[in-house]
């Protein structure tokens, strides 16, 4: 019986050590102890360290992280019989799946696909809309959709290739696993709606979306696919512990009624692991992968540090929705031993400053953060996955892909928050470390500010800094990139990716780049291009309406006014933490501005021909936090068509599978293809020995 | 400067983007002591580029709404006459109040032009819908008009060929080429924005 958040660790809700190792060992597993650990053994003589490890824990299966890949793997493992422990380092299920838009674009003639083609509903009667796609538009088979995520032609309108370098053994298991794995997470108390489109940069020719919705009702069940709506989140006012993002309507592709986001996905998969018996260790963090040998032999096992969150106001340790199935384990360091298989679905490394400067150096700016900073934690994205692979021996794929995908890092248009993807309000128990949800603003609010960097100099047309280049999709056209309409995509044609076509399609901006360059507050040895603002005034407010009331701004070092530019610019030095030079021409570049408005012609960055200037004058002043986001990362552990995770010379790592973010070879936006290296991975532990 | 002597900050509003010749030229100074000194009673000096005095103003005892220690002068004074950009200055002397007070001052610009012969009648709507768009900015450099109720904005201007910006609250922004020659009356129909869900811009 899963129960609801109020259950306290130590209940009968949680089980002790000393009864999960019970567990563990009717599964076979050795026990407890470095002694006990010779039988486990493959021959090959252990590492100094492993061979001195007390083992605190042990199961058949230990899966590091519970997101998008974690969870799936878990299920699949235990619905094989094997006793299955997810360890995470947040204090809560789901990763970033928690916050994400739920929409999972797979195709292959998935169960999805197969019911819009017939006409049908789904089994539980929800579905009372018909579909939105002709059946020709959605019958396909895996080998075009294997063709389409490895399509070389397709760009996106910045001339990116997304697809061009994905690995190609990963992405024909992707395909053909497809159509599996949607099945499988329709019976793990997930409901899908119609088919609508494709998801940016999940495809675009064959891959096909649904996303994952509840119905609006009396009481929160996920068995029975419904939620309250406060649950679901009161628009503008509040969120909820079970969906951290309000949740928005689904009538046109469900019912009237239906609610969807990616909580609808987490929370049933998470209900449906729980309920089958796999055991959750949260705010556990996994700091190191023991394997027999540094660079040989097994994967044994785990070390894992205590990571607990505590509510900053009121200091109390933040607990998870469901807690039934929990292990509450507080020692600062175990040891957790994996018989069977470790499974990394850790997540990327978006937060991790030192791993995305790698690719793009200016992102060593600490002020800028992964995408859901507040729900994840400190830990959360920090590729700690990835190193701990690499340090036994990983080897790494598409490292370089961060640099083809446009949802990778951009600027969210939302300003006033550090957290500018998430559109958390008050409700969530991360909410607290926020505080503000941000100020969301359309393409046309801004032409009421100017941007300006950590010296108060504008960097670019703002028009532009909040506009992200669309991704590639179904139904395509030039907007998207894609040359042709519908069907008549011809994959693998050059004409997608012409001279011409670049040249007509083409609608790149460099707003991120010049946002991250760097500037006379730029000091050695780091260089950091500071934090970003946009100054606005009350003439602003008249005009375009923005709510700067909380929880839409808060006083958190993310939102200022002032009675004058000079009184602004010495509040933000004063309490923004990273403010690390003085705001030296921001009057100067306010009153130029203002010039500009005058002159009707903005020479430095050429406004005043799309859109009216207004000037920056009406006091009171306002300073609202601009912040880039690495929202997912591309690039991890190497793995191959069964989950396995390979070595340097292409050799599989005994016992260590991975997936999702941790894993790298493939550039394919959205939750499938983590759902299905999942899924994949899982299967294959199954049918490892023991 | 001493730091004993608190600075005086300046901010302008409400300066017209373009003063017909003969005509008034009115906008409001706000000063704040950096200090948040009260400077309600004090005076402020309107000066031309040659450094002739055009005008006064005293602030008044009233902080300004929505501020903390901003208080307000509105200014009027002869624009000049003729056609063409000034630059004015407003000054505020050093004052003595609780403690010493350096000068401050602000530019001005103030654009003169001849009578407008032509008036542009400008309706802006939802491109979809066809409602109007209350409160639509529309600039036709130099001149500014706001739309009323009706989305209908009127601009007095000079014979001439225009680019007509038109924008408005949650819609995106649009340009019309003019040439005008006489009354004329355009209609600009604007896009609605679409507003943002993370990752979910391109959802069908």
């Amino acid at each position: 019986m899963t129960k609801k958040r109020g259950n306290k660790p130590g209940d009968d809700a949680s089980i002790s050590r000393r009864d999960f190792i019970k567990r563990g060992m009717v599964a076979g597993a050795a026990g407890v102890g470095a002694a006990s650990l010779g039988g486990c053994a493959t021959g090959v003589t252990q590492s100094a360290s492993a061979a001195g490890i007390q083992w605190d824990y042990e199961v058949d299966v230990l899966v590091i992280g519970s997101g998008a890949s974690g969870l799936p793997c878990a299920i699949r493992a235990r619905d094989a019989g094997l006793n299955v422990l997810i360890i995470d380092q947040n204090f809560d299920v789901g990763g970033k799946m928690l916050h994400s838009g739920g929409q999972v674009s797979l195709g292959g003639g998935d169960p999805c696909q197969l019911r819009d083609i017939a006409g049908q509903g789904d089994k539980e009667g929800l579905l009372k809309v018909a579909p939105l796609h002709k059946p020709a538009d959605m019958t396909e088979d895996a080998d075009f959709l294997f063709k389409d995520i490895t399509d070389w032609s397709v760009l996106d309108v910045g001339a990116n290739a997304p697809y061009r370098y994905n690995d190609r053994e990963m992405h024909r298991a992707w395909a053909d696993n497809c159509p599996a794995t949607r099945q499988f997470l329709m019976d793990n108390y997930v409901r899908f709606t119609r088919i609508q489109g494709t998801h940016g940069t999940g495809g675009v020719s064959r891959a096909r979306r649904a996303t994952t919705f509840l119905m609006l009702g009396n009481k929160t069940d996920v068995k029975a696919g419904t939620i309250t709506r406060e649950d679901a989140g009161i628009r503008g006012k509040s969120s909820s512990h079970f969906a951290p993002r309000f949740m928005e309507s689904a009538a046109k592709w469900v019912a009237p009624n239906a609610v969807w986001n990616g909580a609808a996905l987490t929370r049933g998969l998470e209900f449906s692991a729980r309920e089958k018996g796999i055991q959750f260790m949260l705010n556990r963090r996994m700091t190191e992968i023991i394997r027999e040998q540094q660079f040989a032999g097994r994967v044994l096992g785990v070390k894992a540090s205590y990571s607990p969150r505590f509510d900053p106001d009121t200091k109390v340790r933040l607990e998870s929705y469901y807690q039934n199935g929990n292990v509450d384990e507080r020692r600062a360091t175990i040891h957790i031993r994996a018989s069977r298989a470790i499974f990394v679905g850790s997540g990327g490394h978006s937060a991790n400053p030192q791993l995305r400067s790698m690719f793009y150096p200016a992102f060593n700016e600490p002020a800028f953060v992964s995408s859901g900073w507040a729900m994840i934690g400190p830990h959360g994205g920090d590729g700690s996955g990835i190193v701990a692979g690499m340090r036994i021996g990983a080897n790494l794929a598409g490292m370089q892909q961060n640099l083809g995908i446009t949802q990778s890092f951009h600027i969210p248009p939302r300003i006033a928050t550090r957290d500018t993807y998430t559109d958390m309000l008050p409700g969530h128990p991360t909410f607290p470390f926020r505080r503000s949800t941000g100020i969301t603003l359309g393409t046309s609010s801004y032409e009421h500010l100017i941007a300006v960097n950590q010296v108060g100099k504008r960097f670019f047309n703002e028009l532009y800094v909040g506009r992200r280049h669309l991704s590639p999709i179904w139904p395509g056209g030039q907007r998207f990139g894609v040359p042709t309409h519908s069907l008549k995509h011809s994959q693998y044609d050059w004409r997608n990716c012409s001279p011409d076509w670049v040249r007509k399609m083409y609608n790149g901006n460099a707003a991120l780049d010049a946002a991250m360059a760097m500037n006379e507050g730029s000091q050695p040895p780091h260089f950091y291009s500071g934090p970003l603002w946009a100054i606005f005034d009350q003439g602003t407010l008249d005009r375009d309406g923005w709510n700067i009331n909380p929880p839409f701004t808060a006083d958190n070092g993310y939102f200022f006014r002032a009675d004058t530019i000079e009184e602004l610019a010495r509040r933000i030095e004063k309490g923004h933490e990273f403010q690390r030079v003085p705001l030296k021409y921001l009057s100067d570049t306010v009153r130029q501005w203002n010039s500009y408005v005058d002159k009707g012609a903005d020479p430095d960055f050429g406004r005043g021909k799309d859109a009216p200037m207004h000037k920056i004058d009406k006091p009171p002043f306002f300073a609202a936090a601009i912040c880039p986001v690495w929202h997912d990362s591309y690039g991890g552990m190497r793995i191959n068509g069964k989950g396995q995770v390979v070595d340097t010379e292409g050799k599989v790592i005994p016992g260590l599978y991975s997936g999702g973010e941790a894993s790298g070879g493939g550039n394919q936006h959205g939750l499938g293809r983590a759902l299905v290296h999942g899924y994949i991975a899982g299967g294959s532990i199954a049918k490892e020995r023991g | 400067m001493n730091d004993d002597v608190h600075v005086t900050e300046l901010t302008l509003w409400d300066v017209p983007s373009a003063t017909v010749v003969g005509e008034q030229v009115r906008f409001v100074v706000g000063a704040r002591c950096s200090a948040g000194c009260n400077l309600g009673g004090r005076e402020l000096g309107i000066y031309d580029q040659q450094g002739a005095c055009v005008g006064m103003a005293k602030l008044g005892r009233e902080v300004w709404p929505g501020t903390e220690a901003l208080y307000v002068a509105e200014v009027q004074a002869s624009a000049p006459p003729a056609a063409g950009s000034h630059q004015w200055e407003v000054k505020a002397t050093g004052w003595d109040t609780e403690a010493p007070h350096a000068a401050g001052s602000y530019p001005v610009a103030i654009r003169v032009v001849d009578t407008p012969d032509c008036v542009v009648t400008v309706k802006a709507v939802d491109k979809e819908s066809q409602a109007p768009i209350a409160g639509a900015h529309v600039v036709m450099h130099p001149y500014r008009a706001v739309a009323d109720a009706g989305g209908v904005a009127r601009v007095r201007v000079a014979k001439g060929q225009y680019d007509i910006l038109v924008s408005g609250r949650g819609h995106v922004a649009a340009c019309i080429s003019v040439e005008v020659a006489a009354d004329t009356a355009a209609s600009a129909e604007l896009e609605a924005d679409q507003p943002w869900v993370p990752s979910d811009e391109e959802i069908a």
